[in-house]
């Protein structure tokens, strides 16, 4: 093996979106580590400017395909706050319970269909199914049932409709929640059999130290809450700009950002980590015997923490049935008035933040999102660099599986980031 | 028993154009299985669920031979196993593959497609796609009672 070498990737598998990824070794060091995102620039930003205040929650949702919901919810977030309208809370619970559905749904596939291959050494799921067919069989169930969810208060499956400013079009009874509660009973089984499946993975050493950026609040944060960081007081969602700064970089179309100028973490690991506390005794219990701590910071270990969250998803839906009292009007009415409004949610891939301006003719004059993965690639090439340097004995075969692997971890949505992956490995 | 699968986004143009052409189908031979869908796994594999035959009825991207409207016959082997419009989900071939290996598949599958025009964000079909619904249904129709 030479001093120096270059391996690269052309073309990222089993994430969402086009991108590279370019290592540089000299002497076993890596040198230089770039994800190359080269899907273009989507520009929602700019083409969302002169549009009416109550369409961002349907046009951003078209950011993405499996997190939609992420979208319509942190839109509305921003626009209610914009406006001054306060949610009834049965229509916050109806939310949640639409989101919990999201969350289900992209867990299920990012663990089974892309994930899972990672760790048993197959190239996907379909070679998984052989070897593995209770377990695959399993994921689609539990990925149905998160289907069947967002279809249910949200219309459809994929960008729902459902959803508007203030609430929605049209809310469900209490029996049409009826049969959803028996397919999540069933969803629950599912779900803790996966924590027990994926915690007997092997998981490679990675430690990793970037701070933590997470939502928290009285429950586990999914829809909304305050955002909480791990080396630093918590700050009101108006301040989110204060902290976390986008920046161009030469060598992706998405916006890389910082926390006060520093590289952070948000998704799984940091939500796990800063609300562990909030989860459900019975997803603490499942955790716990996954063995997992109060916190989690190994990358590779996300999958576990996704089964967790499932299970704390699958729940809450259930206990937000099981409460359920239809409201008494599907949305509040918010007319738009002149302002700033800043929303937040916790997408499954991490802290989703909106930010709009009103004109006096209630028109958009300024928006900004800030989605999981453009705040994760900063962190998402760190640990490539530790990954690389851990393994620069490798050939640059399992050289390259192993930087992919560390890039699935993120379950990346490169698209949401262009608002991801070719490898390119350099050893010299 | 045999299933007529219309997929597509009808908010993408003439990508709408299977869900069209199912609509078709199902108006016209209402004793006949019609599923719609995007497509997304799960829901392709319930939809050809214990189904001998399934006619999978979809747009076809432009390309450099495509000729909007124009509508082919196809077997699922005849497909490209590419990359879709997501990479993050699996594609028809890819469904069917998984379905294979989980007793979750059909016998055989037929796929008409429809050569698309416009695939832009929007509702409508082009006129030249429009115009070959009547064709495409009939297509379906022989796909779906013909011997196998």
């Amino acid at each position: 093996m030479t001093d120096s070498r270059t391996i690269r990737v052309g073309a990222l598998t089993r994430v969402e979106g086009e991108g590279a990824l370019h290592v540089e070794l000299r002497g076993g060091i890596p040198e230089r580590v770039e994800l190359n995102i080269y899907e273009p620039p989507r520009f929602f930003e700019a083409f969302l400017r002169g549009r009416a205040h109550t369409e961002p929650p349907d046009l951003t949702a078209r950011i993405c395909g499996i997190c939609p919901v992420a979208y319509q919810i942190s839109a509305c977030n921003a626009l209610e706050d914009a406006c001054g309208v306060l949610l009834d809370p049965q229509l916050v619970a109806l939310r949640r319970l639409l989101y919990c559905g999201e969350w289900i749904h992209s867990h299920a596939l990012h663990m089974y269909l892309l994930h899972a291959p990672d760790f048993l050494g197959e190239p996907d799921v379909i070679a998984v199914a052989r070897n593995h067919r209770a377990a695959v069989e399993r994921g689609l169930a539990l990925k149905k049932a998160g289907n069947h969810l967002m279809e249910l208060i949200g219309g459809r499956a994929i960008h729902p409709i459902n959803v508007r400013l203030g609430g929605f079009y049209s809310v469900p009874s209490a029996a049409d929640l009826v049969p959803m509660a028996e397919l999540l009973r069933r969803a629950l089984d599912d779900a803790l059999a996966t924590v027990s499946w994926v915690a007997g993975f092997d998981f490679p050493d990675l430690t990793v130290e970037h701070e933590l950026l997470a939502l928290t609040g009285p429950r586990y944060a999914i829809e909304d809450g305050l955002i909480a960081r791990s080396a630093g007081e918590p700050f009101e969602v108006a301040e989110f700009s204060d902290h976390v700064r986008e920046t161009q970089v030469p060598h992706s179309t998405a916006l890389h950002a910082t926390l006060d100028g520093a590289r952070h973490l948000t998704g799984p690991l940091a939500r796990y980590s800063l609300n562990s506390r909030l989860l459900s005794p019975v997803a603490r219990q499942a955790a716990s015997a996954a063995g997992l701590g109060d916190e989690c910071r190994n990358p590779f270990r996300s999958i576990v923490v996704r089964a967790v969250e499932t299970v704390y998803a699958v729940e809450e839906a259930l206990r937000i049935i099981a409460d359920y009292e239809p409201p008494a009007r599907p949305f509040v009415d918010v007319p738009a008035r002149p302002g700033i409004g800043h929303g937040v949610s916790e997408a499954p891939r991490g802290l989703l933040y909106h930010r709009y301006e009103i004109g006096a003719d209630g028109l958009i004059t300024a928006a900004v999102i800030v989605p999981p993965t453009a705040q994760n690639q900063a962190a998402i090439e760190d640990d490539l660099a530790r990954v690389v340097l851990a393994g620069s004995d490798l050939d640059d075969a399992a050289l390259t599986t192993l930087c992919e692997r560390a890039i699935r971890n993120y379950d990346p949505c490169i698209s949401c980031a262009t608002h991801f992956l070719t490898l390119r490995i350099d050893r010299r | 028993m045999r299933v007529v699968i219309g997929l597509g986004n009808e908010h993408r143009r003439d990508d709408g154009v299977g869900l069209v052409v199912a609509a078709a189908v199902a108006a016209e031979r209402p004793e006949v299985a019609v599923r719609c869908c995007a497509a997304e796994p799960t829901a392709i594999l319930d939809a050809w669920q214990g189904v001998a035959r399934a006619v999978i009825v979809d747009a076809a991207a432009p390309g450099v031979d495509s000729v909007p409207g124009q509508v082919r016959r196809r077997t699922l082997a005849g497909l490209a196993d590419t990359r879709g419009l997501s990479s993050h989900d699996l594609n028809v071939v890819q469904t069917y593959r998984l379905g294979r290996v989980l007793d979750r598949a059909p016998d055989e599958v037929v796929v008409i497609t429809i050569d698309a025009e416009d695939g832009g964000h929007g509702v409508g079909l082009s006129a030249a796609v429009a115009a070959a619904v009547p064709q495409a249904v009939a297509a379906v129709l022989a796909a779906l009672d013909g011997p196998s």
